[in-house]
């Protein structure tokens, strides 16, 4: 059988070789010559996709350098007629030869690739670009503002927000769009309206109270009739969840009809019967209502953030994904590969387990008709589904499941569960909580889906049984005062003292919990980093200039001030601090005056925004943060310059400084000081391993506790059926069969994701493996730690630990293992590591090869050195004078003397015609007006032969005037001037010649102003402007004809007035 | 290879590759044309790939003729794009890109929905002017770079259709006619577009030149180039790049024959080429080099390419660092500038009118300049926020319609500026707009003077004259395509006319130059670095493609990827060939961290060298750390959180007081002795603290009216309902938005609930005795010094019965309870209760028969809007004022140190270094180390 056909599925447990796997099956399409371009690779982080890239990369080179690497990779690839170094080296040229055509990539940069594809199909401004989610972030306030202005807001929300009377509505709002949006976009209208309400007489509940009320004056038993007492008070004020969440409300719904333990009476029985009837229906009415509210709310915010979108040009990964899928299920594999301009035959499809529907939905036609194509194409998936960690963001590991029933016999499904990551004593652990955790005491929710769990689970092993381990599990002492996390934070630095040069990875579930380890850790002198990275606001400095764009901004902030003023930033920027300070530090308590201080902090906030202006953001940021430096420790530093660097990266000009100070507080950013201990979220933790694994936060539930909507879909890779406000659990059971069935299936998610979690956390560790808990924790299936203390802990207590496995001086083994382990022979270690770089650059002195000097013009120096920006506005009073002006300028060029007349009409024409942005009408207008101002006197004297001369005298040595005028129109020069070229036109140059050499020059400049005829001031405020041009000009012409510049003159000639005004 | 009869006659001059190109021209030129002391180029047309190079030629000229002493006239220099504009006869006027643009946009409002769609215009419910304006800019280019291939967008149709797999056949048809309707406009405007001028005038056979055309570099002529040539053939000269083992890789037109240079290989060594992981490293990488060149070069003989522009800040920072400044040639938009910068924010305003924007226009340097004038004050934008933040402005009409007379002015004196809104509200043509923003423009910056040699102020002018030509293009429109839109509108026209403008800045002598590839090729500096030497940079890959994928450029003869591979393989040919010293810079990671591959052009030798190489790449690539000179660091954080003036004297303090400083001693200072205010933009919602002063006064206006001893929870309602509306009213606006409407319904929805607990008490017994009671003090003994403790208590009820008081507070935020105020281990977490109890006792109020105190709570959840009283006992009473007197001797010593604790996140974390990893810690003798 030819390996190129087998389609492929699998499942790839913790640290089993995942990206080998995937490099084997690219080799091996290579192998088979498959093009490249027929090959799509995809995976989910950037990360990921460079290490394939490598993998792939290194695998080949190796094998064309390597005799051996050549055989093993030929076995791995399972080719049969042993391919040598020559076969691979065809395979690598073929490869870099089409290094363009590669499709490796994430699957967000593969779908942001058809996007581009499908722009005009998609409805996409052609100029879109990706966001991330701070950028979105902007984008959803706007969006949600705009919705809370919406006329229908009101009765929404109020529907919404039935019950409760929390007036931050904004973060109401913002809450059901957080966790919504994407469910509405994805839902059919129809499975938010799943509740079905039956109505109910009114006038029945007036009856239900008397007869509740007759019973109650009947009733001995007291507990029963302040109940029914109760009851009637609830019913009169309409308090459904009450009367139905009570025990005997509840005991009648699930037929123990047990009131304090004893059976309830038959009329008792009837009675609340007919209240459940009652309640039901108003409360489903109620519940109705709030499905559709949140609809129409989502609805009208959909509306609103598409229209933000397209008007931003802003979209990110997921808005680009549901987009293309949508096309695509319009589309047909041709379609795509016409547009696409290549032939995407091979899938191969990493982390399989993370697809979402409708990333599914976009790479599905494809995979079928791979595994359809026979010889012509092929599928092949890795993953594993105890790694289904990104449920959350959509993520179906049960699509994994759904592929295996498009497959034909012939395909391979395989399971890896020999780590080659972890030591033996890790593999053991994860086994023995895996395997055991459905003995541990139950729970009801959570007990059937661990159960199922387990069952999925496969004993690992491990390819290196003699590598050393650790694993212990340990209590917070009872008597510890501190936080759980500080206490963790202290285990974490003892672990970082005893093991200098290990990797630590504390993986922890939460973003938030990351924060504060990362500063508990900081604090005990630990440099730790998160991956992705912590806030730059962790730095004193960063938060400085914080401050200072928070005053700039608004100079009446007092406590940016403060801030500001009692700071080495305000000494620096001599702010001092404000008097009211002294003021009010006297006048203690008085009533507030209104009054504010009128001091320097306005015209400096005037200055700084003038600066930024002026620089740039970025550039001013960069100016503060040096003044700071020598203030900062290395870690202050760094964080400053990271401050700049983000500043030149980030800011958009007409952003306002607010997005910037919002950026601050959105982006993490990597501290590149090497850390000893890297904090980060199990998440980001994915596809990482490290020495030394820290589990600090394990006292996560199962099952979060409910709230917001619950979503419902007939199995997990089917369309969303159902959506519902979540309602709690006495109200449960008045829901329908399909509803309650969404609950199940939301649980089984949350069990699912929570336990993929833990076992993606325990497999990221190579030798030891910590686990912490607070103090007093009992086994059960409620929580993380729940499970681990019942799976590891038996009776006896471990001394130090709760539990523990393998051996505590592991790292001194595992240091004398290492040295005799092999390493690649053919990559020594990278010579550049410990290079020396040259941080300073010395250069040679200006005089040598100075070139590209700047380039002036003297139309450029109108108006002098101090120019007024008005001016620059002014300067033709309107277009069609400025276009009227170019016109005239060409049409005086085409004169030499007026005695060799005017030229042709259609002559001019056609030289009008290269100005730009004239109409026709223009061209003719601009000539009659020509020809009218040639008929003028002065400037008919100045064109004309006879009457022309120069009035300068002659250069000593030339005895008379005689000689030739030469005329030379647009007369271009280029001339050295100092360290710049100058370099331009002079309208009318007139030489006075003898000999063929020149004795003096005059340079003529037209001017189209309009001026008032006798005008004589407004004439020479003009010709005062015009001054430094024409000196320009002058000085050029004495530099290329060598005259002294006394023998070159200039004229201004205004043509509309007829006044030729002599300049120089 | 197209040979044409007529393109034998094109001259060719081979230049050597070892030399520069730029030299070898103009030694060229010098020969051709200097005659004796006169170097006349007045007929001589020179055509180049950049217009950089254009600039060093010239002064390549100049050079010639000061050193030999010759009148220079100097040729015309262009960029080779120029060029067709010298060899034909314009018979029309051509039409600005602005004109083009509306012309396009007038031809696409014929369209039909459908047709717009079809051709990727945005179109939702109704068709905006804007998104046709949009649309025309591609449309444009689209037309330009087919135009300039000879092809009608029909033309192109048809050779798509060649092709059995072409989809797009209705798209095309659309842009036909769309094409049509578009010569049709520009024939009634009789004007031309440059490339059908150009497209006419091969066509008609009518090119021809008096001057002679040289051209250099002419590798990637279009077809109308080429065929211009032909038929000027005898007058012009090719300089092309080559030796004699490359000669066959050119054409007759000198553009590159693409078979040849695909198989070339070009050598790089080991040493011309190294690999940095992340943007940084490369950075750092140059430096490095650049340092190892022991000062032998000066700054103007190095030059710099940053291909792609993410790179440039990492380059301009790191070689900065490195004590040698460098200069950005790649040019600088004119969006930041000044002016246009706040026409932008002038747009943003009117689009969305919110206070934001209102604020940051406000902002503005020349506007709040101009403002300050105008109000004589400086403090203006001060006090604005000051009285804003007391409204609850969203919409900027919000709170001009409520009487803030500070705000008006600011108003009025705007509209000074701006004109009155009306004007700006409505519709009108973009010649009448154009001058709208002349005027505004103009009252902006009357005034503002600016020294031309300052760079910066240089670039505020220039910008200003782009300005300028804009709005003066806009002026001229014709009525034909002029079109009636928004004020926003309009100014998209000017905004999106200047986005592509350039400024290039002049580049001070000693500064080592930053530049795009192409314009280093083209350079002649002896040392040259290239960074980014990555796939799809060098070269770069234009996929994906809506109208023409790549397939079809092929089709058409455009620039397709082969032969952008082509060109940058000669490119660095040339490059190999011509410089002292060169380095190509590969990176592993681009600034979103995404994988980058090596440039394809870095493998053209055998498998096992490839092979060699690319390990290198992967597994030697330099990351060097961040460089610092750690010694003359401090080790120890040196910003203080700011030690504060010590506290002279401590009188009185409020009942409220005791319990900020519980939560954080500096807290308490900053807030309540020195009253420190804050100040966003963002108000989005009315805040706690403006529901909480609303609530109280409807209760305390309830508590004095006459209705306070009603039992009858319908007339209480219905009076807290009145007296909300109309306070709401009167303090806050008339005009509400809904999510304020919202916020007030579910307020009011609490005082309904409450007016149930109010007649309960009532019925109960409790009759309200003092209301809002202003002010109770008494002296509070703490070691011998008494201190007066200040409360208001919001009210006291009697019961009529029993004549016990009852002391309540309202709570209208965070759920309060009496059950938590006392923690596990004794201590109070909040002194109001008692410290109420006590100031209650000590009054002139009859309190024998006992007090209760607590809450009157309106808080959140509906179920808990009840009143939450109880009663203390003596020992909870004195452990309270025993804990207060703590806090009063600890105030008096001053004590105002940070609660390294703070769990929540407020305006002064950043003075309290809360989040701070480094966070600053005073030693024990409060100094500082
Ligand atoms: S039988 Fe039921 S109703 Fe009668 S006294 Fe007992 S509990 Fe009350």
């Amino acid at each position: 059988m030819n390996p190129l056909t087998k389609n492929q599925l699998i499942r790839a447990s913790a640290g089993t070789g995942k990206t080998y796997q995937l490099s084997s099956r690219y080799l091996q399409l290579l192998a088979a010559q498959t093009s490249p371009q027929e090959i799509l690779a995809t995976t989910f982080t950037r990360k990921a996709a460079g290490e394939i890239l490598d993998r792939v990369f290194e695998r080949l080179a190796k094998s064309v350098l390597s005799e051996d690497f050549a055989n093993e990779t030929a076995r791995s690839i399972e080719y049969e007629s042993g391919a040598g170094t020559d076969f691979f080296g065809l395979q690598l040229q073929r490869l870099l030869n089409s290094l363009n055509l590669l499709q490796i990539s994430t699957l967000d940069a593969f779908f942001a690739q058809l996007a581009r594809a499908f722009a005009i199909e998609l409805g996409l401004r052609q100029d879109w670009r990706m966001i991330d989610e701070a950028q979105q972030s902007l984008i959803i306030t706007d969006s949600i503002r705009e919705t809370l202005q919406h006329v229908d807001a009101r009765e929404i929300i109020f529907l919404l927000n039935k019950g409760e009377t929390d007036i931050r509505i904004g973060e109401l709002v913002r809450t059901t769009i957080d966790q919504l949006h994407e469910t509405y976009l994805e839902a059919p209208e129809s499975a938010w309206l799943r509740v079905e309400v039956q109505p109910v007489d009114d006038t029945v509940i007036q009856l239900i109270i008397d007869e509740l009320l007759q019973l109650a004056d009947q009733c001995t038993d007291k507990r029963i009739t302040s109940r029914l007492k109760n009851d009637v008070e609830l019913l009169r004020t309409q308090n459904w969840p009450e009367i139905v969440g009570h025990t005997l409300t509840q005991n009648v719904l699930n037929g123990t009809n047990r009131y304090y333990n004893k059976m309830l009476d038959d009329k008792i029985l009837q009675i609340y019967q007919q209240i459940l009837v009652y309640s039901r229906s108003k409360l489903l009415v109620q519940l109705a209502m709030q499905n559709r509210g949140a609809l129409q709310l989502l609805k009208i915010y959909d509306q609103a953030y598409q229209r933000m979108e397209m008007a931003t040009g802003g979209l990110t990964f997921a808005s680009v994904n549901r987009r293309v899928a949508q096309l695509f299920s319009k589309l047909t594999p041709d379609d795509v590969n016409q547009r696409l301009d290549q032939n995407i035959k091979h899938l191969l499809l990493d982390e399989f387990q993370d697809t979402s529907l409708s990333q599914w939905q976009v790479l599905k036609p494809f995979a079928v008709t791979a595994i359809g194509a026979q010889e012509n194409g092929s599928l092949f998936c890795v993953g594993d589904t105890k790694q289904a960690i990104y449920g959350w963001r959509g993520g179906v590991a049960e699509i994994f499941d759904e592929v295996q029933t498009y497959l034909d016999e012939a395909s391979e499904l395989a399971e890896l569960t020999e780590s080659r990551r972890s030591s033996k004593v890790i593999i053991d652990t994860v086994n023995q909580v895996f395997l055991n955790m459905h003995l541990v005491p139950h729970s009801e929710e959570a007990s059937e889906f661990i159960a199922s769990w387990q069952r999925r689970f496969t004993l690992h092993s491990t390819h290196y049984p003699e590598l050393p381990g650790f694993a212990t599990l340990q209590e917070q002492p009872e008597d510890s005062l501190i936080s759980l996390r500080a206490y963790a934070a202290g285990r974490i630095a003892e672990l970082a003292n005893q093991h200098p040069g290990r990797s630590i990875g504390v993986l922890v579930r939460t973003n938030a919990v990351v924060n504060e380890l990362a500063i508990h850790l900081g604090r005990l002198g630990i440099r730790a980093s998160e991956e992705g990275g912590n806030y730059l606001l962790d730095s004193a400095a960063v938060n400085l200039i914080y401050s200072l764009l928070h005053l700039i901004d608004h100079p009446g902030d007092e406590v940016a001030r403060f801030h500001v003023t009692h700071s080495r930033l305000g000494e620096i920027l001599e702010l001092s601090p404000a008097r009211y300070e002294n003021e009010r530090l006297n006048k203690q308590h008085d009533v507030r005056d209104g009054r504010m201080d009128a001091d320097s902090i306005d015209d400096f906030c005037q200055q700084a925004r003038t600066l930024i202006g002026e620089i740039g953001l970025a550039r001013a940021i960069e100016k503060w943060s040096e003044q700071l430096m020598d203030q900062c420790t290395l870690r202050e530093r760094t964080r400053l310059l990271q401050l700049v660097d983000m500043a030149f990266g980030h800011v958009d000009h007409n952003e306002p400084l607010a997005t910037f100070r919002r950026q601050l507080e959105t982006y993490r950013v990597d501290d590149p000081l090497q850390a000893d201990v890297r904090v980060m979220t199990i998440h980001q933790a994915k596809g990482l391993e490290f020495d030394i694994v820290v589990l600090p936060q394990l006292d996560c539930p199962l099952i979060r506790p409910g709230g917001g909507f619950v979503v419902g879909r007939e199995s997990p890779t089917k369309p969303i059926s159902s959506v519902c406000k979540f309602v709690n659990k006495q109200q449960r059971p008045l829901l329908s069969a399909e509803l309650l069935q969404a609950y199940t299936q939301q649980y089984e998610q949350e069990v699912n994701g929570e336990l993929c979690l833990l076992y993606v956390a325990m497999t990221r560790a190579i030798h030891a493996l910590h686990l912490i808990v607070s103090n007093g924790q009992k086994p059960s299936q409620k929580k993380w730690q729940g499970l681990i203390l019942g799976t590891l802990v038996s009776d006896q207590n471990d001394g130090e630990y709760l539990w523990s496995a393998g051996n505590s001086n592991w790292d001194a083994d595992s240091r004398a293992a290492r040295e005799s382990s092999d390493i690649d022979a053919l990559i020594s270690t990278n010579p550049n590591r410990d290079r020396q770089y040259v941080r300073q650059i010395e250069l040679a002195d200006l005089s040598t090869g100075v070139r590209m000097l700047p380039v002036g013009s003297p139309s450029r120096r109108e108006g002098g050195q101090q120019i007024e920006l008005g001016s620059l506005l002014r300067s033709s009073e309107n277009s069609v004078a400025m276009k009227f002006g170019s016109l005239i300028h060409a049409c005086f060029e085409s004169i030499t003397w007026l005695e060799a007349g005017i030229p042709q009409d259609s002559l001019l024409l056609e030289r009008l015609a290269e100005v730009e942005g004239a109409t026709q009408e223009h061209v003719e207008a601009a000539i009659r007006q020509f020809k009218n101002y040639v008929q003028q006197p002065n400037i008919g004297r100045l064109l004309s032969q006879n009457t022309y001369s120069i009035e300068v005298p002659i250069p000593k040595g030339f005895a008379d005037r005689s000689g030739m005028y030469r005329v030379e129109n647009e007369r271009p020069f280029a001339i050295r001037q100092d360290e710049s070229i100058l370099q331009g036109f002079i309208d009318r140059l007139v030489l006075l010649e003898q000999d063929q050499t020149v004795l003096v020059a005059d340079v003529i400049d037209f001017k189209t102003d309009s001026l008032r005829p006798g005008d004589q001031r407004a004439e020479q405020q003009r010709v005062d402007w015009y001054r430094p041009q024409l000196e320009a000009y002058r000085f050029a012409v004495s530099k290329i004809f060598r005259l002294e510049l006394e023998f070159v003159t200039t004229h201004l000639v205004f043509v509309a007035t007829d006044r030729v005004v002599k300049v120089h | 290879m197209p040979l044409n009869a007529s393109a034998q006659s094109i001259r060719t001059v081979t230049i050597d590759p070892e030399q520069s190109p730029l030299s070898a021209t103009a030694n060229w030129l010098h020969r051709q044309y200097a005659e004796g002391a006169i170097w006349d180029m007045s007929q001589a047309v020179v055509g180049l790939p950049t217009s950089r190079a254009c600039r060093r030629l010239l002064e390549l000229i100049v050079e010639i003729a000061e050193a030999e002493h010759i009148v220079l006239t100097p040729p015309v220099i262009t960029t080779i794009g120029q060029i067709p504009e010298y060899l034909y006869r314009r018979l029309h006027p051509v039409a600005s890109d602005l004109m083009q643009r509306l012309a396009w946009t007038t031809a696409l409002a014929k369209l039909g929905r459908d047709e717009l769609r079809l051709i990727g215009c945005p179109v939702s419910d109704q068709v905006n002017w804007s998104d046709l304006f949009y649309t025309s800019r591609v449309i444009a280019e689209l037309h330009r770079e087919l135009a300039g291939n000879m092809y009608s967008f029909r033309d192109a149709l048809e050779i798509a259709s060649e092709n059995p797999q072409f989809r797009d056949h209705e798209r095309w048809e659309v842009l036909h006619r769309l094409q049509m309707s578009y010569f049709q406009i520009m024939r009634e405007l009789g004007v031309w577009d440059i490339q059908t001028a150009r497209r006419l005038a091969v066509e008609k056979q009518e090119c021809g030149t008096e001057y002679a055309i040289c051209i250099l570099g002419s590798v990637d002529l279009n077809r109308t180039m080429q065929r211009m040539l032909d038929q000027v053939g005898s007058r012009v000269t090719l300089l092309v790049v080559c030796d004699s083992t490359t000669r066959q890789g050119f054409d007759d037109w000198g553009c590159l024959v693409p078979d040849f240079w695909e198989s070339l290989a070009i050598p790089i060594t080991d040493d011309q080429l190294r690999v940095g992981v992340r943007p940084h490293d490369q950075a750092q990488i140059v430096v490095d080099f650049l340092g190892r060149l022991n000062g032998k070069f000066s700054a103007s003989q190095i030059s710099v390419a940053a291909p792609d522009d993410e790179l440039i800040p990492f380059l301009a920072r790191t070689i900065d660092a490195a004590g040698v400044m460098i200069h950005d040639s790649t040019g600088e938009t004119i969006s930041a500038a000044a002016p246009v910068r706040l026409l932008s924010l002038a747009a943003r305003y009117l689009e969305y009118e919110r206070y934001v924007d209102f604020a940051n226009l406000l902002r503005h340097e020349t506007v709040f300049a101009r403002l300050s004038e105008g109000l004589q004050e400086t403090d203006w934008l001060a006090r604005l926020e000051r009285d804003v933040s007391r409204l609850c402005p969203m919409k900027i009409e919000l709170a001009f319609s409520k009487g803030s007379s500070h705000l008006e002015r600011i108003a009025n004196q705007l509209a000074k500026l701006f004109g009155d809104s009306a004007s700006l509200r409505s519709r009108k043509c973009l010649t009448e707009w154009s001058l709208v923003w002349r005027d505004v423009l103009q009252r902006c910056f009357t005034g503002e003077v600016v020294d031309r040699e300052n760079p910066q102020a240089k670039h505020v002018a220039r910008s200003m004259s782009y300005l300028n030509d804009a709005l003066a293009e806009m002026e001229a429109l014709p009525e034909t395509i002029d079109a009636k839109c928004s004020a926003i509108e309009s100014l998209q026209v000017v905004l999106e006319h200047l986005r592509d403008r350039q400024v290039f800045s002049d580049r001070p002598i000693n500064t080592i130059e930053l530049m795009g590839w192409l314009d280093l090729i083209w350079d002649d500096a002896p040392v040259a670095v290239v960074t980014s030497f990555n796939e799809r940079t060098i070269p770069q890959s234009r996929n994906f493609h809506p109208f023409l994928p790549n397939g079809l450029r092929n089709r058409l003869g455009l620039i397709d990827n082969r032969l952008r591979f082509v060109l940058d393989k000669f490119r660095l040919f040339m490059l190999g060939r011509s410089r002292a010293q060169l380095l190509l810079v590969a990176g592993r990671r681009d600034v979103q961290n995404n994988p980058l591959l090596p440039s394809r052009l870095l493998f053209n030798r055998d498998a096992a060298a490839n092979a060699r190489r690319l390990l290198k790449i992967i597994h030697h690539a330099e990351s060097p750390l961040h460089h610092v000179d750690q010694a003359s660091l401090p080790r120890q954080q040196q910003f203080v959180i700011p030690s504060l003036t010590p506290l002279k004297e401590l009188k009185q303090i409020s009942v409220t007081d005791f319990d900020v400083y519980l939560t954080c001693p500096y807290r308490f200072y900053l807030a309540r002795i020195l009253r420190l205010e804050s100040f966003e933009d963002q108000v989005e919602q009315m805040d706690h603290a403006i529901i909480g002063t609303l609530a109280h006064r409807v209760l305390e206006a309830f508590g004095n009216s006459d209705l306070k001893d009603s039992t009858d929870p319908r007339h209480i309602r219905k009076f807290l309902q009145e007296e909300l509306k109309t306070r709401f009213q009167r303090e806050f606006s008339h005009e509400t938005l809904p999510i304020v409407e919202i916020q007030l319904a579910n307020l009011e929805m609490r005082l309904d609930m409450f007016s149930e607990q109010q007649a309960n008490r009532r019925k109960a017994g409790w009759i309200i005795e003092e209301n809002e009671k202003p002010d109770l003090d008494k002296q509070f003994d703490v070691d011998g010094d008494p201190v007066l403790i200040k409360g208001r208590i919001d009210r006291i009820d009697r019961n009529e019965t029993s004549n016990r008081l009852a002391i309540i507070d309202f709570k209208t935020s965070i759920r309060h309870s009496t059950k938590t105020q006392i923690d596990k281990h004794g201590v109070w977490r909040s002194l109001q209760l008692p410290l109420y109890h006590w100031l209650v006792q000590g009054s002139e109020l009859d309190c024998n028969q006992g007090i209760e105190v607590g809450f009157g709570r309106l808080g959140q959840n509906l179920d808990e809007i009840e009143f939450d009283l109880i009663e203390l006992s003596t020992t909870e009473l004195n452990d309270a004022l025993e804990q207060a007197r703590e806090i009063i001797r600890a105030i008096r010593k001053s004590q105002f140190e940070p609660n390294p604790n703070m769990p929540y996140q407020d305006v002064y974390q950043g003075i309290c270094q809360d989040r701070v990893f480094e966070r600053w810690m005073p030693t024990t003798s409060g100094e500082t180390p």
